[in-house]
């Protein structure tokens, strides 16, 4: 009978998807098809818009086209990117590893690093360390995320030239192994992470901290206590696993931020991920390649409400129990 | 001087203002010991002070004394380390929370909170002597094996509250403070309660201090009784006695409240006023404000602790009292003796 | 007026729990809060005046590139030439203009939204509230930055784009107040005595809920801000402005990092963290002064 509530909420994700591809077929026919952007970038005569149109089958009425686009979204054929001539799914495809990587690691450091800085906090409400705390996260929490980045910049790398300031690789090197290369990606993802660490450090410090305060006033940590436990294994054992069930959820809920800040953070480190992507398609007005990324970004958070979910399932025995 | 627990002086204070302002009470090995008053006098304060389980924001002074039935040494609970308390607690002495709601960790089976309590204070059983302990408690609180493999909010509310029952007494303390454990629970669950509490209190010869503001309750579990008003105890005696001759006028009103079967008829006047503000108790008896009795000398003077019957305490200037004079609703009347 | 009118008014209480102390206590409480206030007071103050205390004229360019700050520019120059002091000052008008005007149409839209849909129920709220989990589950920016890119770039479009896709959050809780509301029993007074809908909504119901729409909608005012600092540094701002993102975007491009121009970094970057800080601040005493729960937790 659990396994029901499990199956629900991948039923309801997939119809989420669903309703998602289809919006994003009228989204980008909000102000007209593609090709009257075009009409703006100099250059493009009518004969060429026209016969554009024709390429992408927009001289069909809406509902054809609309047939189109969803026998295409559905079978991954997302297009063909303005500027490359290259199917916009490939070049998402190759994109979307880096972008795992950088997000991975940063909400992974955040996750780790907020929550331990969360219950530190709550364990010593009211004394200095937490008012430090707050306040050190209340300032990353509002700070621009890329404008971090450009300080790590600015510091890290041209100041004292420690690491390098943008890309993901040395370019132009050969490399002897697999573990070089491996070692240098490390090295120019320093940089990125940390700006994506900070970036999500507050937050969840936030929601892990206010988590712990509410879980520590519970009358059974008053019991545990009783019972003669040291204080430290109470707040490990009893209190942590309570505190964590809320960061669960709600970093889900804001994962549509860290999506953002992918956007921004790749763009400053010319890092070759879907942000980076997304970014070069503003610039060239590349509206497939545009809609594919959204396209994706919306799926990754629905994807990652979906994996809250399962994780709640997995630590949570009430919810076990429906 | 053989008292199960002796507090002496007890005052807690939180910013500088007192929570509880001089207590003493005693309980004997086997004594069940009921401590009445309003919400917010002090009662659930001093409980947790004998625990040394305060908040870091209030601060505890004053001298309790823990003796140990069985020749152990005696314990100084004002002078133990934190480290000192763990051995203390729940092995001598045991908490019984009101409305076990949240009482239980909600993500860990009930059997394992218990085993949990036991191996904190016994390292050396094996899982098989473990379970078989607990299987032996739930038996004794009235619930199944099976119960022990599941989460508190699998259990009903009366179930829960057993589970705590059973869990305070996994390491056979001597005295098990409850508070308000039947509050939460209606009245068919209360009566079986009390009534566990009662028999294992027999069985065991456990001392017990019941707290709660339902007079009823402690007039049918407890030997003695203890009246707490603005942190300070006004009234103690056994618990028959305090009934029939009260000897505080806080007593009296708090009884006058109560429907009393084959008594008059008529709507109980609850008592007008409330509490002091801890930060500013009113000079003289701390009661004076709302006493229907208060003369002058209240106004000025705050009256000691003095045993005015045989075994019966009271803080009042006027005690012992034989009779208690009818009051007008609104005013407070003069004295008559 | 008439008696059903007086009986009308009387019938409507306040359930909304607020706690006792009145605003201005709880904002000038505590050590953040004045911060907060004082923060917010200069740059609103900046927003207005900054034209008359500007030293030079922000989009003027001069031949001194990228120069550090001197007793002539403050805060140094951009790699045009022009004032960098003058520019933070212009860019407060703009954070202040876009983050407060379409917070104000997030939370009109929000607030309609959670109104009718919470009060209506039925089909009205199906729809509602299937497109507000909608706008939850996209992504904020991607969807602001295709909006963006689908228009001209202005500061009206900045404020509709961000408007338009933040009133979600505000529509559930708005929701949800209303979906409480509706079943206490001055409403059902109130229809016994014959109030139409529109007058319970308005008298009744929509007055409750003003608190929290208003404590929800400061921590508007602050994603706003950010949203259009990164919406222009993305290079999606109005290019006739400057705003302190098309500053931290114009830095970029110009190379301020590799060129050690920190006095052209570390301003605009700042004045926006500081500010969305001292508004994140002030909605989250708001929050505590509507739930006085949270006072004691703090």
């Amino acid at each position: 009978m659990s396994g029901r509530w499990l199956a629900g909420k991948v039923a309801a994700a997939l119809v989420t998807l669903l309703f998602v591809i289809i919006f994003n077929f009228f989204l980008f026919r909000v102000m007209g098809d593609p090709t009257t952007q075009l009409a703006r970038l100099p250059n493009s005569s009518p004969e060429e818009i026209e016969k554009l149109r024709a390429d992408y089958g927009l001289d069909k009425p809406i509902t054809g086209q609309f047939a189109d686009y969803m026998g295409d979204t559905l079978t991954f054929d997302l297009g063909i990117s303005q500027r490359s001539r290259e199917p916009v799914w490939e070049e998402i495809k190759d994109a979307l590893p880096w972008t795992l990587l950088l997000v991975g690691t940063g909400t992974l450091l955040a996750t780790v690093l907020g929550a331990w800085l969360g219950v530190f906090a709550a364990t010593r409400r009211g004394k200095k360390a937490d008012t430090r705390s707050l306040n050190f996260s209340l300032f990353t929490y509002s700070a621009p995320e890329y404008w971090i980045g450009i300080i790590l910049i600015l510091v890290l790398a041209v100041w004292i030239p420690v690491f390098p300031a943008g890309q993901q690789v040395t370019p132009g090197v050969e490399f002897s192994s697999w573990w070089a290369e491996a070692l240098d990606v490390a090295e120019h993802m320093v940089l990125p992470v940390a700006a994506m660490t900070l970036m999500l450090l507050g937050q969840y410090f936030l929601i892990m901290r206010s988590s712990m305060v509410d879980v520590l006033t519970e009358d059974f940590i008053t019991v545990k206590r009783a019972t003669g436990l040291p204080w430290y294994r109470v707040v490990r054992k009893h209190a942590v696993p309570n505190a964590l069930l809320p960061l669960v959820t709600l970093s889900a809920i804001y994962f549509g931020a860290v999506v953002g800040g992918a956007i921004t953070i790749e763009t400053i480190f010319s890092w070759p991920g879907l942000g980076e992507l997304s970014f070069e398609a503003i610039n060239d007005k590349d509206f497939p390649v545009l809609q594919g990324t959204f396209l994706i970004f919306s799926v990754g958070v629905i994807f990652a409400n979906l994996i809250a979910d399962c994780l709640y399932f997995v630590l949570d025995p009430r919810v076990q129990a429906k | 001087m053989s008292a199960l627990l002796e507090i002496s002086d007890l005052r807690v204070e939180h910013d500088g203002n007192p929570i509880v302002d001089g207590v003493d009470l005693r309980i004997e090995a086997g004594e069940a010991l009921g401590l009445a008053g309003e919400s917010g006098c002090g009662k659930t304060t001093t409980a947790l002070s004998v625990m040394r389980l305060l908040p870091p924001t209030l601060k505890q002074s004053g001298t309790i004394t823990f003796r140990p039935p069985g020749g152990h040494a005696e314990i100084n609970i004002g002078r133990r380390t934190e480290r000192g308390m763990q051995l203390v607690r729940w092995r001598h002495i045991s908490l019984v929370f009101q409305g076990a709601m949240n009482s239980l960790d909600p993500v860990q089976k009930v059997g394992a909170q218990i085993a949990e309590a036991i191996r904190i204070h016994e390292r050396d059983l094996d899982s098989n002597e473990l379970s078989e302990r607990i299987t032996e408690l739930l038996s004794t609180v009235g619930l199944i094996e099976a119960v022990a493999k599941r989460y508190p909010h699998q259990l009903s509310g009366g179930q829960r509250q057993r589970v705590m029952i059973a869990l305070a007494l996994a390491c056979n303390p001597s005295l098990v403070i409850a508070d308000e454990p039947t509050t939460a629970l209606d009245v068919v669950m209360q009566a079986q309660v009390l009534e566990l509490l009662e028999s294992l209190r027999e069985r065991l010869g456990l001392a017990l201090i019941l707290i709660s503001h339902d007079l009823g309750v402690l007039a049918e579990t407890c030997d003695r009784i203890a009246v707490m008003y603005a942190g300070r105890i006004v009234e103690t005696g056994p618990v028959d006695s305090v009934f029939a001759h009260r000897q505080h006028p806080y007593t009296e009103r708090l009884l006058d409240g109560l429907p009393m079967i084959g008594g008059e008829r008529g709507i109980a006047t609850p008592i007008p006023g409330s509490p002091p503000d801890p930060g500013h108790p009113p000079e003289g008896c701390r009661f004076h404000p709302r006493c229907p009795y208060a003369e002058d000398r209240c106004r000025r003077e705050d009256p000691a602790l003095r045993e005015v019957a045989p075994g019966q305490s009271s803080a009042c200037h006027f005690a012992p009292w034989k009779s208690w004079p009818p009051v007008e609703p609104k005013q407070p009347a003069g004295v008559e003796r | 007026m008439s008696p059903e009118q007086a009986v009308l008014e009387v019938a409507a209480d306040t359930p909304v729990a607020v706690s006792d102390r009145s605003v201005r206590d709880v904002l000038l409480a505590t050590r953040r809060g004045k911060f907060a206030l004082a923060v917010l007071g200069l740059f609103i103050f900046l927003a207005i005046f900054g034209d008359a205390i500007a030293p030079d004229d922000p989009d003027a360019s001069s031949l001194d590139v990228l120069a550090a700050p001197s007793s002539d520019h403050w805060f140094g120059t951009t790699e045009t030439g022009a004032d960098v002091f003058s520019q933070v000052l212009a860019g407060a008008r703009v954070s202040i203009v876009v983050g407060f005007a379409a917070a104000i149409i997030s939370a009109v839209l929000g607030a309609a939204v959670g109104l009718l849909s919470g009060y209506f129920g039925g089909w009205t709220d199906r729809i509602l509230d299937a497109l507000e989990n909608w706008f939850l589950v996209i992504p904020t920016l991607p969807l602001m930055i295709v909006l963006a890119s689908l228009l001209d770039p202005s500061l009206t479009v900045l404020i509709l784009v961000i408007g338009l896709t933040s009133w979600a959050g505000t529509g559930r809780i708005v929701r949800a107040q209303v979906l409480t509301l509706r079943e206490r029993a001055f409403v059902e007074r109130a229809r016994a005595l014959g109030a139409g809908d529109g007058y319970i909504l308005k008298t009744h119901i929509l007055p409750n809920t003003v608190p929290l729409i208003f404590a929800n909608t400061v921590l508007i005012v602050a994603v706003a801000i950010l949203s259009e600092a990164a919406l222009a540094f993305l290079g999606l701002g109005d290019p006739t402005s400057i705003s302190w993102g098309t500053m931290l975007e114009n830095a970029f491009t110009s190379g301020a990092p590799s060129a050690e121009a920190w006095w052209y970094v570390i301003p605009p970057g700042l004045c926006i963290t500081v500010l969305v800080l001292a508004i994140a601040i002030l909605g989250y005493l708001f929050e505590e002064h509507i739930n006085p729960r949270l006072q004691e937790q703090g």
